[in-house]
């Protein structure tokens, strides 16, 4: 388990004339939960959104290291196979991840048969239970655009997960949810990573679920990463003093409220 | 959800799209009608002339009566209004055959080439708009993005004075008058395509970019789907309800180029049989032609977004 | 992946181009306007011994059917298009205009009595129309004039009424009408600058799109009466005669197309440039 699954050498990005992420050094081994953490615009999607490799960023310097190889000097074909199921997103906004317009199943069943799975409608039915989401069969026949935005969101996270990706991308995964639901996401992001071994990324402003399953946080501010390290350390025992103005400002009702 | 929700709003809505149909033919009818009477002139006398009869007050006075323009404007429109719906609509001021008739042939034949032009439009630009939209800035996409344009800006009469002095006069490939024959099919639906084209690839290349823009389409390409999926199955699926509507909506446009080319071709559609009856003051089939081109035209924008609500309801749900 | 081109760039490139093409543009409607004092000859004296002589420097375009002088006439029928294209696209402005705004705004019975309307309208192709009406009226321009804008005001109907609804219930509207101001003027000091761009935009399509009514119209017999000049109809003159003079029918036709092509190209630049500025 020494090896990493997922390595951010020196990385830099830049959003057309700006400069977004400065030297940035993260990884995850293989079951590992690495929480980023940090305010809005801090360059915390930048990153994701750097490695699963769709927007349109420019790395100005460094390396992105997927399973020993870099996704960055990879070929399209290459890097297509490796999207979903290598390295898994659920994005942020729950209209980025569908077609409004075609159903569920269907979706899901043609992004299986791009990566030569079977679609298994029985396996989702029960992740979509365990995400709340009761009437399984039916809403896997229903069109994105006819449920809400949190529900939506939870489909997402069930598209994803079926997948199996052995990296796991998560952006802001609770933001577009209620308390409750986001409890159930949160704990059935961490059973899969417990029984399938994946290593999670999971970019959050929210320091209280780091609190809860993260093994490793790292904080960013402006771009770059200020403070890195098991949560144990990072959280409680902080060094660097942006981290420490965060985690003043978390009322302590909440703090206790997640963990 | 989907299924039951979605098939009771849909019958509401093609119910709806009936009902409010009906207001719309009766104006129409209405409008058609008045056509005639806006005329300068009297009918009568009109009709008198243009069957080369030498009018005189008496002549003039028992045509009046015998074509039922003594009673007041509504009754008449009444009595035109109900032999319409039973399929009458008069006859030709000319030479006495039924207008209904006479528009029904040269409809035939102007299907023919609104079809084969429509066609023709589709074929090409639907692959060359996914291409450029695909390839944006491309050679290939500044190229068609250029011809597009200028094909779009060419009015069509121009289009087919210079392809027939082209290829009747000059070259001799097909002959000057179309007549009704094969090889006369090609200059007329090449004039009609080349405007329709252009003005396909643009707006057609225009929905798929801005389809191809939408968040989704990352969000399913970072599952890793094939591009071929993602392209053919979801972002052209999605376009297909506005390429749809706008295919339709040119019916419209179809209908009236059609005018203007069977004049230059000599093409017995009804474009020709109405620039006649303009000529020869034979109202009734102009009027007629009015209430028949407004009817289609309904009835296909009434299909159109039908299948626009099938494959996208999402406006109609909401509202 | 591809570098991304700053958004600003293209912001400038896209405004460069419409000033280019729209100074284009200018040009042409002033050769329009001095029409009259760039012809070379009367554009309606006929002469029967100058019939079909091909171009020369007395006449540099040639002569038609009628021993008229092309050139003169080309110079002429710009006029006519221009102004008639001007006219109708000003007067459909500002009907579709006004009433998308009282549609918009007022709501209410009016809407829906304005908004029927628009439907109605709709329901009919522009061409068939225009070619019906302008048939019975007997044509004339301003016959054709009216066929056509019968239907051209619709857009603009639509678009104003969009946009109203939109920014009607913003807060600074209801600020405005706290501070007591009467319906018209928070309609001209606030509603209407916010919806002019797109407004206009439709405009300089409709443009394009007009010209060729007009000429289409006209080549028919159904728009302007011989032997006013206007490209369409000379077209349709000279075309009988196309093999014996070519260049009566090929520079009305050229006129036409690259007059069409600036207007149309003006109108492509323009909302262009509304693109890129919107997605800053």
């Amino acid at each position: 388990m020494a090896e990493n699954v997922l390595e951010i050498r020196d990385l830099s990005l830049s959003y057309g004339d700006d400069d977004i992420v400065r030297n940035v050094n993260l990884s995850v081994k293989a079951g590992e939960i690495l929480c980023i953490a940090g305010e809005s615009g801090c360059g915390k999607s930048t990153l994701l959104k750097a490695i699963h490799g769709m927007d349109a960023i420019n790395v100005t310097a460094g390396d992105i290291v997927y399973e020993g190889k870099s996704i960055l000097g990879m070929p399209a074909p290459g890097r297509r196979r490796m999207m979903g199921t290598g390295i898994g997103l659920i994005p942020q906004n729950p209209q980025g991840s569908f077609n409004p317009l075609r159903s569920f199943g269907r979706q899901m069943k043609e992004t299986m048969e791009s990566h030569g799975m079977k679609f298994d409608r029985t396996e989702m039915v029960r992740l979509m239970d365990s995400m709340g989401l009761p009437d399984g069969d039916k809403l896997i026949s229903s069109r994105p655009f006819e449920l809400s935005g949190g529900m939506n969101q939870r489909v997402a996270i069930v598209f994803s997960l079926l997948l199996q990706p052995k990296v796991l991308l998560c952006d802001e995964i609770t933001s577009a949810l209620d308390v409750t639901s986001g409890k159930m996401v949160i704990h059935e992001v961490e059973s899969y990573a417990a029984h399938s071994n994946a290593a999670i990324l999971m970019v959050t402003h929210h320091l209280g679920i780091a609190d809860r399953i993260a093994d490793t946080v790292a904080v960013m501010n402006h771009g770059e990463v200020v403070e890195y390290g098991p949560v144990s350390k990072v959280l409680y025992h902080p060094e660097d003093s942006y981290t420490r103005m965060l985690l003043e400002k978390i009322p302590k009702i909440r703090r206790e409220a997640v963990s | 959800m989907s299924g039951f929700i979605g098939c009771c709003l849909m019958k509401k809505y093609v119910i709806k799209r009936l009902i409010s149909l009906i207001p719309l033919l009766l104006i129409l009818s209405f409008f058609s009608f008045l056509l005639l009477d806006m005329a300068p002139g009297d009918p009568a006398e009109k009709k008198l002339a243009a069957q080369g009869i030498a009018v005189t007050k008496e002549v003039i006075e028992a045509e009046r009566i015998r074509m039922g323009l003594d009673r007041p404007f509504l009754t008449r429109y009444f009595a035109w209004l109900f032999g319409a719906l039973r399929g009458d609509l008069g006859v030709s001021y000319k030479d006495g055959f039924p207008v209904m008739g006479k528009l029904m042939d040269g409809l035939g034949k102007t299907c023919q080439l609104a079809v084969s032009s429509l066609v023709l439009s589709l074929l090409i630009s639907i692959p060359v708009s996914v291409i450029c939209a695909v390839r944006q800035d491309s050679f290939f996409d500044n190229a068609f993005r250029i011809l597009s344009f200028a094909g779009n800006s060419v009015p069509n009469f121009l289009i087919s004075v210079l392809l027939m002095f082209m290829f009747c006069i000059r070259m001799k490939i097909f002959p000057v008058i179309a007549g009704d024959s094969f090889s006369g099919l090609f200059l007329p639906v090449i004039s009609l395509a080349i405007p329709m084209t252009g003005r396909f690839i643009r707006q057609f290349r225009a929905e798929i970019i801005s389809q191809l823009e939408q968040d989704f389409v990352t969000g399913i390409r970072a599952r890793g789907v094939r591009e071929t999926v993602v392209l053919f199955r979801n972002v052209l699926y999605n376009a297909l309800g506005h390429m749809i509507t706008i295919a339709g909506l040119s019916i419209g446009t179809l209908m009236g180029g059609s005018v203007v080319i069977e004049t230059i071709f000599r093409w017995s559609g009804i474009g020709k049989l109405v620039m006649d009856s303009i000529t020869a003051r034979d109202y009734p089939v102009v009027q007629g032609f009015v209430l028949i081109m407004g009817v289609m035209y309904l009835v296909i924008g009434l299909v159109t977004d039908l299948i626009f609500v099938t494959l996208d309801p999402r406006t109609e749900i909401t509202s | 992946m591809k570098k991304v081109i700053s958004n600003k760039i293209i912001i400038k490139k896209a405004r460069r181009r419409v000033y280019v093409i729209g100074a284009l543009c200018v040009l042409l409607v002033l050769i329009a306007i001095f029409a009259k004092q760039l012809s070379p000859h009367d554009p309606n004296v006929t002469s029967a011994l100058l019939i079909r002589r091909p171009p020369s420097k007395e006449y540099p375009f040639g002569t038609d059917s009628y021993g008229r002088c092309v050139l003169s006439r080309v110079l002429a029928g710009a006029g006519t298009t221009i102004f008639a294209t001007t006219v109708l696209v000003a007067v459909t402005f500002v009907i579709g205009t006004v009433l998308g705004i009282i549609s918009g705004y007022y709501g209410g019975l009016a809407d829906t009595l304005i908004m029927r309307v628009t439907e109605l309208f709709l329901a009919f192709p522009q061409m068939v129309v225009a070619i019906a009406v302008a048939g019975i009226l007997g044509g004339g321009l301003k016959a054709a004039l009216i066929a056509l804008g019968a239907t051209a005001w619709t857009g603009y109907a639509k678009i104003a009424r969009s946009h109203t609804l939109s920014v009607k219930n913003e807060n600074y509207i209801a600020a405005a009408k706290l501070a007591g101001l009467r319906g018209w003027q928070i309609i001209c000091f606030h509603i209407l600058p916010n919806t002019l761009f797109p407004l206009v935009t439709n405009a300089l399509t409709q443009i394009g799109t007009t010209m060729i009514g007009i000429s289409g119209l006209s080549f028919l017999g159904l728009g302007v009466i011989p032997p006013q000049a206007e490209w369409g109809s000379m077209i349709n003159e000279s075309r009988a005669y196309i093999q014996l003079a070519p260049w009566a029918v090929l520079y009305p036709a050229l006129a036409t197309v690259i007059t069409i092509m600036f207007f149309n190209y003006l109108g492509d630049a323009v909302m262009d440039l509304r693109k890129a500025e919107r997605r800053n």
